[in-house]
């Protein structure tokens, strides 16, 4: 797919949603549409992350729990605007991603997906057990009302609003990143790190700043999803939301912002298409994960645009 | 001026470069020849960072630049390309040449992120300048949207040299980079090194192809086991008896 497409893909699903939810009275399918809205969000952060810089994380559940806790404990101990409090979350993830880097910055491929593995098991055994602070798995941890300027957010129709705004800020990021030279010095990175240093790239520095990014953005779902769920417990962030996540991105499109989007959706719909799905879903994400890596390494969706091209392309030459 | 005093480097039980100290004057080509395993990449990758010597220095316009890392030494003016392609392949020929504008480009972060007019300006004149030094090295205009891991060995060369250039370097470095050329595209290399050093930058040359070599250099060092044997004109290392012996074998 090529930066052009990727572009008005994005715009069109960005336009799609707000008539999906308008044209829908059914609070349930709202529903769907802001859990989506949220996975997209962090499914953005990682494809930044693996899309974009070739930096595969594991352990994007823990950025989303620490700004789900991040947003509900600043929010609970100091009373401020519920939106601060979100973005405060967002910035304790980024925080923790930026940290990571460093230790990080030397492992590549099967060695980074099994230290950021770590570092997820890890947080979740933190949210788990510090339970002064988090509420553990049971209680859990509660959160007041979304609202804005007093104006009450809450309900799922209005929350898709703020969910939805929410995701237009952090596309419009996204592209900016992948379209400037930012993007080109995580592209070069991934594709030829001794190139991209000998052209002036600090390769350190760039880690750290697409671990920083990916982090804010995931942790910036986090918020979103603490204000929606309102309570929750440690076991929404443990690894198997960093699986899912890795779904999403790897179904979509490796390194275009839109794919993440479409994996995003596919990924939160089809648990609610298939009555059975839970119980089969490790087996059937495994097994998805494995063919598409063999035989469509840069994602499902960009595989089906080039079909789509091959097949233009006979018809028109 | 760029120095080498001494440089000492071993890998394991081998010494790989044995007190080499070259020196490379701006606006020339300079070569580094030496039969195989004789430490000329090695040294490369001391002189661009991406080795540390054990010993002996490097100097840059007369600033130390030992140890320092590949992006410093970037800023400093030096430039490389390398022996393997290394190709940002998935990008189109213009990426690739617009990415050596990086250090160039000074658009806060925030700039970047909200892209904002600084930084949109500064991409227009990033991809002018990545348009401008492909037409200087000869790269048809029908390659430059074409994506680079697709595209000839010989066109892909020039490509990695123009990334190079973009960066404005004072000096270049160029490890092997008639390797995989025919003699056409050997020939067009030649002219284009000469372009290169006639617009003021002083080229380093590592090359096995003697005639190129021998051709386009105006000063030549010979490394053999690590040391420097002999260093001066063509001529007179056409007609040194340690670098025949050495190098040539002793079959002329």
């Amino acid at each position: 797919m090529s930066p052009a497409t990727d572009r008005i893909l994005t715009i069109l699903l960005l336009l799609l949603l707000p008539v999906l939810s308008l044209s829908t009275g059914n609070t349930f399918y709202k529903s769907m549409l802001v859990f989506g809205i949220i996975n997209a969000i962090a499914a953005i952060g990682l494809c930044m992350m693996l899309g974009f810089a070739g930096q595969i994380s594991l352990g994007q559940s823990a950025f989303f729990g620490l700004g789900a806790y991040g947003a509900a404990v600043i929010a609970n101990r100091t009373g401020i605007e519920p939106v601060l409090a979100i973005f405060a979350g967002a910035l304790i993830a980024m925080a923790a991603g930026w940290l990571i880097s460093r230790p990080l910055s030397r492992l590549h491929d099967h060695y980074l997906a099994m230290a950021t593995l770590a570092f997820g098991i890890i947080l979740y055994i933190l949210f788990a057990n510090v339970r002064s602070l988090t509420g553990g798995l049971d209680p859990g941890i509660n959160i007041g009302r979304l609202t804005l300027f007093g104006l009450d957010l809450s309900s799922t129709a209005s929350f898709f609003w703020a969910a939805w705004v929410m995701l237009l800020l952090t596309v419009f990021i996204a592209t900016n990143v992948s379209s400037s030279k930012l993007g080109r010095s995580l592209l070069a990175m991934k594709m030829a790190p001794l190139a991209a240093a000998s052209v002036g790239i600090d390769t350190l520095r760039a880690k750290a700043f697409v671990f920083a990014i990916g982090a804010l953005f995931t942790g910036l779902a986090g918020g979103l999803y603490a204000y929606y769920a309102r309570s929750f417990n440690a076991s929404a962030f443990g690894i198997g939301y960093a699986i899912e996540l890795l779904m999403m991105v790897v179904i979509g499109s490796l390194n275009r912002v839109s794919g993440a989007i479409v994996g995003a959706f596919i990924i939160t719909v089809l648990p609610v298409l298939f009555d059975q799905f839970e119980d089969y879903k490790t087996l059937i994400f495994g097994i998805t994960m494995v063919l598409i890596m063999k035989y469509m390494p840069s994602g499902l969706v960009d595989a089906v645009f080039s079909l789509f091209g091959r097949l233009r392309r006979r018809v028109v030459g | 001026m760029l120095q080498t005093r001494d440089i000492t480097k071993s890998f394991g039980g081998l010494r790989a470069v044995n007190a080499a100290s070259i020196e490379v004057p701006g606006a020339a080509i300079t070569a580094v020849i030496g039969p195989n395993g004789a430490g000329k990449t090695t040294l490369m990758n001391i002189i661009s960072g991406f080795a540390v010597p054990d010993s002996g220095s490097v100097t840059l316009d007369g600033k130390a630049a030992t140890g320092a890392r590949p992006h410093q030494l970037c800023a400093m003016g030096l430039a490389r390309t390398f022996q393997n392609l290394q190709m940002f392949s998935d990008m189109s020929v213009l990426e690739v040449v617009t990415t050596g504008r990086y250090r160039h480009q000074r658009a806060s972060l925030l700039s970047n992120l909200l892209h904002l007019p600084s930084t949109r300006a500064e991409e227009r004149a990033a991809v002018d300048n990545a348009r401008d030094i492909l037409r200087f090295l000869g790269v048809e205009e029908s390659y430059w949207e074409r994506r680079a891991g697709d595209l000839p060995y010989g066109v892909q060369r020039r490509t990695e040299i123009a990334r190079a250039l973009a960066t404005e370097p004072k000096y270049l470095l160029l490890d092997e980079p008639a390797a995989g050329l025919n003699n056409q595209e050997t020939a067009d290399l030649g002219r284009v090194l000469r372009l290169i050093a006639d617009s003021g930058v002083a080229v380093v040359l590592i090359e096995h192809d003697i005639d190129l070599v021998m051709d386009v250099s105006q000063r030549i060092f010979v490394l053999d086991a690590g040391t420097v044997i002999a260093d001066g004109d063509p001529a007179a290392i056409r007609s040194n008896e340690a670098v025949i012996a050495a190098y040539f074998g002793g079959e002329e």
